[in-house]
């Protein structure tokens, strides 16, 4: 299954360096399609690809590295 | 003119053919990526294949002034759909209970209250489900029934429930509609009444969008905020067009309006300025402030740090129809209000509750949360000279107080208790009659 994926960093997160880390901790593959890092925060969306329960523990190990991870497009839930 | 509103014609009516079956050429020329720029063919479809960006419906707007006029449109429906030109919706619109064409209030009273000389409210809470989502519904739907859809669907926290399970049921379409289930009652039950499938989904926020995301993309339904939201957020633009109509043919100075999503703002700014573009409405800068509540304002507080992108939060305000943690729309409602020279501001629940009681009893007019927050953060920037007392400023009230009572239950008092006699009546009057 495929996620599309919006990271949000503090400024104390790196970007690039923690998606990397995911990828070779977890059987997914990733590209980036969009982010912007500036010098106090970032984000960055990409799409995420591999089989739903590996996509869910890579998610949970991103929230666990201090990235906020949330569907790409906004929230579905509208008022 | 007539308010009437006749049924749908029975045999679908694509429009796409006029005087002896000649094409007309299309007002519609596709959708575009608001990112990367790259076009599609028009579909039911929402984000960019590249690079995940929104995409929005592109007008050729060249054919569209060669038909359009302020006559044509003043001879129009009574209804969002006199300015159909400007619509997504190619044929009759199909799917429609009447909304738009809503009072345009000028208020005096709260005006002299906040210091300031001009002031109106759009009152959009006298739509048929009390709500402008019937605006932006009845052109989704019309669009979706276009594209051949028959089932209709939404994830919401109440105002969008209401209007596409009301839309659905006069549209004949089935219709699913999920909600978080911890909804106030007035909301539950304003959907329960059209006899939707309606999904009370036992989870926080993140999951509930997590669940609508799912089944959005394996079901071909028609779901109104996402696979056809492109055509379902231009119906937006008709809060523009009537104000500006309704003005006298010009637009205000300034515009307040409330945040969820930031569609309805990005698309009145929009609606403004495709006025202007086509000659209906003389060249002018206004400015577009936008309006959130504490407990989620990410847009807003995007705006106080000088931010150029929103970062998500956990919502947690009484302000439910504008609890929207991960605005889809949230950086062009954040690019518009800096672009024109508005502001953001927010206010927290208290102020929410004052505001919803400061517009009934100046003005008589009763909102719900998320009015009370555009009049918390109307009176906010009027304190602090955001908006400059000789600005004619149009506050946008959106949804009917009537859905959420108990937001405000605690904070109105009670009726004075009386025997069934005279003296009793007297008694509390407090004089002899
Ligand atoms: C009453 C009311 N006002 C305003 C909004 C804001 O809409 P948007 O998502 O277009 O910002 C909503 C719903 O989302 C609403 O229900
Ligand atoms: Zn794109």
């Amino acid at each position: 299954m495929k996620d599309r994926l919006r990271l949000t960093f503090e400024k104390d997160k790196v970007a690039d360096p923690v998606v990397c880390q995911m990828a070779k901790q977890f059987d997914v593959t990733f590209s980036i399609r969009r982010a912007n890092v500036e010098t106090d925060a970032g984000w960055m969306d990409l799409e995420l690809q591999g089989d739903d329960a590996e996509i869910e523990r890579a998610i949970e190990w991103l929230e666990n590295a201090g990235v906020q991870v949330s569907p790409a497009g906004g929230d579905v839930l509208a008022g | 003119m007539s308010a009437l509103i006749s049924a749908p014609p029975t045999a679908q009516n694509g429009g796409h053919t006029l005087n002896g079956g000649a094409k007309r050429p299309s007002r519609l020329k596709g959708l575009q990526c608001r990112e990367c720029g790259q076009t599609s063919e028009i579909a039911p479809k929402h984000v960019c294949e590249m690079c995940f960006g929104p995409l929005e419906v592109q007008y050729d707007y060249d054919v569209i002034a060669q038909t359009i006029s302020r006559e044509k449109i003043e001879r129009g429906p009574r209804s969002i759909w006199r300015y159909q030109d400007l619509l997504p919706v190619e044929g009759t619109p199909q799917v429609d209970l009447g909304a738009g064409f809503t009072p345009l209030i000028k208020c005096n009273n709260l005006a002299k209250k906040l210091g300031i000389k001009s002031l109106y409210i759009k009152n959009d809470t006298a739509n048929p489900t009390w709500s402008f989502k019937d605006r932006v519904v009845s052109t989704a739907l019309s669009r979706a029934v276009e594209f051949g859809f028959d089932t209709a669907a939404c994830a919401s926290t109440g105002n969008l429930a209401n209007s596409v399970s009301a839309h659905a049921a006069r549209a004949g379409m089935k219709c699913y509609v999920f909600i978080p289930s911890d909804l106030e009652i007035g909301k539950i039950i304003g959907s329960l009444i059209y006899k939707p499938n309606l999904m009370a989904v036992k989870g926080n926020y993140d999951e509930v969008n997590r669940l609508c995301a799912e089944v959005a993309d394996r079901t071909d339904w028609a779901f109104v905020n996402v696979n056809v939201r492109p055509f379902y957020s231009e119906g937006s633009k008709t809060l523009a067009y009537e104000v500006a109509e309704q003005l006298g043919w010009q637009a205000p100075d300034h515009v307040v309006i409330p945040i969820a999503s930031g569609s309805m703002l990005t698309k009145i700014h929009k609606g403004f300025n495709e006025l202007m573009k086509l000659g209906l409405i003389e060249q002018r800068d206004f400015r577009v402030s936008g309006a959130q509540a504490q407990g989620c304002s990410p847009v807003a507080q995007a705006f106080e740090d000088g931010h150029d992108f929103v970062k998500p939060v956990k919502p947690s305000t009484i302000a439910k129809s504008l609890a929207i943690g991960n605005p889809a729309d949230g950086i062009y409602a954040l690019d518009t209000m800096r672009s024109t020279g508005g502001n953001a501001a927010m206010v927290s629940d208290e102020e929410v509750v004052e505001g919803i009681k400061l517009l009934a009893e100046t003005e008589g007019i009763f909102t719900e949360t998320a009015g009370g927050v555009t009049i918390g953060v109307l009176k906010k920037l009027a304190e602090s000279g955001k908006i400059k007392p000789d600005e004619t400023t149009v506050a946008y009230i959106t949804g009917i107080g009537l859905k959420t009572p108990e937001a405000i239950a605690d904070h109105v008092g009670a009726p004075l208790q009386i025997a069934p006699n005279l003296a009793s009546f007297e008694a509390a009057l407090g004089r002899k009659l």
